[in-house]
């Protein structure tokens, strides 16, 4: 344990408090805080996570219990062909979609930044919408838009004068058009998270580095971004891990694409639990998602607290 | 705000607005396209090529959502938001003073189940089905008050590390302070912190509400009264069995996304600084 | 050292409390026996009395009527959500809090039954039927409920893919309905019009699509579509054959390339949009087409896939460790009785389920499928329930996508289609 970076407010608490030497009880009662969420967190968080990995150890049919398989599950889940395939797709796409909201975000945040009043305000709200709203009707309805013949791209290429356009039956038009649905619901949220960040920058310190000469390139990659790294790496963590579990947007976009192209790892669960109701293997399965997703979070962490 | 000395040329800041409204109407798009199929009739529904404002607009859709206890819904819906958002609250400010302001020996492991528990806020399928047999076991299915405790519960990581943060942002001097002056530990948390953290409150909340509010799959398998059902519930309704009825679903879907919108009107500044309160280091 | 101890062991109790309350299997259910005047039947369906709707209502009534012949019994309906309430029921089986009367899947009915969670329902009403009563159910949806002699399910919903095709178009084209697969790949071809934007036949080729275009052919060349140890017997020449007839349809552009992954929602509002002029479908499907189309509803007529079509539907029955078993079984009798039939076809426009019904029923231009639908369930196909038959359609259309897409080999294709599916059926 001693190993795991944790965020730097989080383990303050001893020199902040300033009282480590006298009041000892009061340090200790600091547990007793903490207590009714353990409560809550215990039974709805951590036990039905160590009920999947010992249901992971068994081999479950319809909710049957059979043999005890020990870790022959786990070891199907990372050798199986499909579900391979799924993590490959999952890490491209959680990648790409990430990368292409806060990447973006970043822009749009720097062009609003300089903007204020009624504007900016209306451009945050409507960047947040995407991400508040009901995942599974945006879907349907960007399913619907984007069809060649009743969607509303028939009526823009008619406008435009060219040919309609299919994007969900080739495998890389379907991955790219995945990639771009889940970043339009993110994008939104990262530009505000990291227009927050630049409007509680101090101006001065700015000014005085252009004054110093340094052009906007400079300012921006030396200056701003190490300033607001708390909330890029926020966003980073909160929309990968997002993306990387959601399972909504691929079911009802494309359903595992062409032959599996766009096959994620939650799909795979799903069909796994509700299709073919094999609980032992998805559970194991789920188990390996949350390390993949408790290792990203790691990974960012750690980097990140090297440059503050 | 960070200024810059230069002027930027009037090429590029066209060349900005004009990204930043197709932006805006990006993100639109869909939202404008389910409230337009929600007013077209059953037939103008499905059309190549699709039409876009030469029809005849009705409300039978609506008429149909709000007959089939639409608004039931809304209020249950809102009532488990409503119980959630305060035991989060509650439990999370507890929690997070807890962390923020005490060292006691389990800290580190104690933060450290919080941190995983964050890939699993938003009730991932990892939970879905060993919270359901579990739930039975304990008949605590169905019940008003089942819903609010998983929600509370799914959000409770993310709520605590953004309460760690809002405590961290209030000087420890003013504690140090108030306790010399003789004030009691239980007025310091209950009355003088969290005035000060109502950022975070904020934040906490707005998570809370729209995780609670758009959430479907947990309350689909844990509540399945008539009188318990949530505004997802409802909308999912029109994708039955027996197929897909697109103006009810539009319809309904459009009428849920009114709440949040208000939300967001009256409560954005909030929303967005307690958003951004819990990333801002110390 | 002595205080983190402490809280140590407190946590280790609670864990040990909950660790006992969530342990893997059956519980023991403290019901004090409370001598109740009024019994409550549960009963798990998407159909909900309270809500607006033909069939809801046509439920609603039934309740009604029953409640007011029983005094002190109250039908307690919880409506579930249709994909997962199967499961859901089997999980509460295990705890002891199943619901009296279950609507089953057609894929999971393999497994209530195994676990013997279904009782048989000659226990109750059955054995009080005269041989004419039984003929008049007795079809193919009454012997998939059936086991070892034992009928343990009613259908209700029935369901079955059958052919969607658009009465004017075939009757512009002067063809008749297709009945065998040469006639329906000619009809198809008659159909297409890609200057207009018509396409003969729609073959959605996701993984949420029909299957019966495959599945029917290869059944109709080789008999079955199992060896008769269970395991798949699609590497065949005539899986191969099978392939090659769908993959044709794409090739000549009678079925456009974009339904090489589209799912049946889709195809249905591209269908009411007057794209196909044929579709495979769901029976029950055709109200909310017809309300839907962009066209003369009245134009929208249904016919057997060629060789038959796919039963599914729900199987209602009764759960054995129900402790009203014998009123369960006579509310789900009042729901099968002729003149709740009349109801669910007149109020919830469903299909009859009783061969006597239709006789009952004046037909016009917009309800003729009612006619059909007593030929299509009656020679309907359904592989059996002595077995879990998950993935089928998973794993061929998966294998089709893999030809269409990716010009895969189709004897490769559907030897890992094999593959996939023994592995999941643990064969």
């Amino acid at each position: 344990m001693e190993k795991v970076a944790f965020p730097s407010f989080a383990l303050e608490g001893k020199e902040s408090v300033g009282m480590v030497d006298n009041n000892n009880n009061m340090q200790k009662s600091g547990f007793w805080y903490t207590v009714p969420a353990f409560i809550l967190l215990l039974f709805f968080l951590v036990f039905p996570v160590f009920n999947s990995v010992i249901c992971g150890m068994f081999q479950y049919k319809y909710m049957n219990k059979g043999e005890f398989m020990g870790l022959k599950n786990y070891i199907w889940c990372l050798t199986d062909s499909t579900i391979l395939n799924s993590f490959k797709v999952t890490f491209l796409v959680t990648l790409f979609a990430t990368i292409s909201s806060v990447v973006i975000g970043l822009l749009l945040a720097l062009w609003i930044d300089k903007k204020h009043g009624l504007f900016s305000y209306m451009i945050e709200m409507v960047g947040l919408i995407p991400w508040v709203i009901s995942m599974v009707v945006a879907g349907i309805l960007w399913k619907w838009i984007l069809n060649g013949d009743i969607g509303l791209v028939n009526y823009l290429c008619a406008l435009f004068g060219t040919k309609t356009v299919y994007v969900f039956n080739e495998p890389k038009s379907s991955l790219a058009t995945m990639i771009f649905v889940m970043s339009w619901r993110t994008v939104g949220y990262a530009m505000v998270m990291l227009l927050a960040g630049l409007k509680g920058l101090d101006g001065n310190l700015i000014e005085a580095s252009e004054i110093d000469g340094a052009n906007s390139w400079q300012v921006l990659f030396k200056i701003k971004l190490p300033l607001i790294m708390t909330n890029f790496l926020l966003s980073l963590i909160v929309l990968t891990v997002s993306n990387f579990t959601n399972n909504t947007i691929p079911r009802v976009l494309t359903n595992g694409g062409p032959a599996n192209a766009t096959n994620v790892v939650t799909l795979q669960q799903y069909v796994m639990s509700f299709e073919f109701y094999e609980f032992g293997r998805s559970s194991a399965l789920s188990l390996l998602v949350m390390l993949a997703t408790m290792v990203i979070i790691y990974f960012y962490m750690k980097v990140t607290k090297y440059e503050l | 705000m960070s200024h810059t000395l230069s002027k930027p040329s009037l090429g590029s800041r066209v060349f900005e607005t004009v990204f930043l409204i197709a932006f805006g109407i990006l993100n639109l798009i869909p939202i404008f396209w389910g409230i337009l199929t929600s007013f077209k009739t059953a037939s103008d529904i499905s059309q190549i090529p699709p039409k876009l404002f030469n029809f005849a607009p009705t409300f039978v859709h609506y008429k149909q959502v709000l007959d089939s206890g639409f608004l039931r819904c809304v209020v249950n819906s809102m009532m488990y938001c409503v119980l959630s958002i305060m035991l989060t609250i509650v439990v999370a400010y507890l929690a997070g003073y807890g962390f923020a302001r005490r060292n006691f020996s389990c800290k580190k492991f104690l933060f450290s189940v919080v941190i995983i528990g964050i890939p699993l806020s938003g009730g991932s399928s990892t939970l879905l089905i060993p919270n359901y047999m579990a739930m039975i076991k304990m008949h605590m299915i169905n019940h008003w008050y089942t819903m609010p405790l998983m929600y509370a519960a799914y959000h409770l990581p993310t709520s605590i590390w953004m309460m760690i943060a809002g405590v961290k942002g209030i000087p420890v001097e003013l504690e140090e302070a108030a306790r010399i002056d003789g004030v009691k530990q239980r007025y310091i948390i209950t009355k003088l912190l969290p005035p000060l953290m109502l950022p975070s409150y904020a934040a906490s909340a707005l998570l809370v509400f729209i995780g609670a509010w758009n959430d479907y799959i947990t309350s689909s398998v844990m509540v399945s009264r008539s009188d318990l059902k949530t505004v997802q519930q409802i909308i999912y309704d029109f994708m039955g069995f027996y197929g897909r009825e697109y103006g009810p679903l539009t319809a309904s879907a459009t009428l849920a996304i009114i709440p949040i919108i208000l939300v967001f009107t009256f409560f954005g500044k909030q929303l967005i600084s307690g958003l951004t309160a819990g990333a801002v280091k110390g | 050292m002595e205080e983190m101890m402490k809280k140590v062991s407190l946590v280790l109790l609670l864990a040990c409390l909950s660790v006992s309350m969530f342990a893997n299997g059956a519980s023991e259910t403290q019901k004090t026996p409370s001598p109740k005047k009024d019994v409550s039947i549960r009963m798990w369906t998407f159909v909900d009395p309270n809500a607006n709707g033909g069939r809801n209502k046509a439920l609603k009534q039934m309740i009604q009527e029953f409640e007011t012949d029983n005094p002190g019994v109250k039908i307690a309906v919880e409506p579930k959500t249709y994909s997962t309430m199967t499961a859901e029921f089997l999980a509460a089986a295990a705890t002891g809090s199943a619901p009296d009367i279950m609507w089953c899947s057609t894929g999971l009915l393999f497994s209530c039954i195994q676990g013997g969670l279904l009782e048989p329902l000659e226990n109750l009403f059955l054995k009080g039927w005269t041989p004419d009563q039984i003929a008049d159910i007795d079809d193919a949806f009454f012997k998939f409920g059936e086991r070892n002699g034992k009928h343990y399910t009613l259908s209700l919903s029935k369901n079955a893919v059958c052919l969607y095709y658009r009465s004017d178009l075939l009757k512009a084209a002067g063809c008749e309905v297709p009945t065998t697969w040469d006639d329906l790949y000619a009809t198809a071809k008659k159909l297409t019009n890609p200057e207009k934007g018509v396409y003969g036949l729609a073959i959605p080729v996701a993984k949420s699509g029909d299957y019966p275009i495959l599945t029917n052919y290869i059944i109709s060349k080789q008999g079955s579509l199992f060896h008769a140890d269970g395991t798949a017997d699609f590497a065949t020449p005539a899986g191969v054959e099978a392939m090659n007839y769908v993959k044709r349809f794409f090739d000549e552009g009678i079925t456009p390339a974009d339904c090489k992954n589209k799912d049946s929602e889709e195809m249905q509002l591209e269908f009411q949009a007057g794209k196909f002029a044929m579709m495979p479908l769901g029976f029950v499907r055709i109200g909310t087409n017809k309300a839907q189309a962009s066209f003369d509803r009245t134009t929208i007529k249904v016919a057997s896939i060629p060789t038959g079509s796919w039963i599914d539907g729900w199987h209602v029955g009764v759960w054995s460790g129900s402790k009203n078993k014998e009123i369960a079984g006579k509310f789900l009798e009042k729901m099968y009785s002729p003149e709740s039939d009349l109801l669910w076809v007149n109020v919830g426009a469903q299909a009859p389920v009783r061969k006597s019904t239709s006789k009952k029923i004046t037909i016009n231009d917009d309800n003729d499928y009612i006619t059909v639908a007593g030929t299509i369930f009656g020679t309907g196909y359904n592989v059996g329930n002595d077995k879990s038959y998950d993935g089928i359609k998973l794993s061929l259309l998966v294998a089709l996508q893999e030809v269409l897409t990716n010009n895969a080999d189709p004897l490769q294709a559907l030897k890992k289609a094999e593959l996939d599916f023994n592995k999941t059926n643990n064969r």
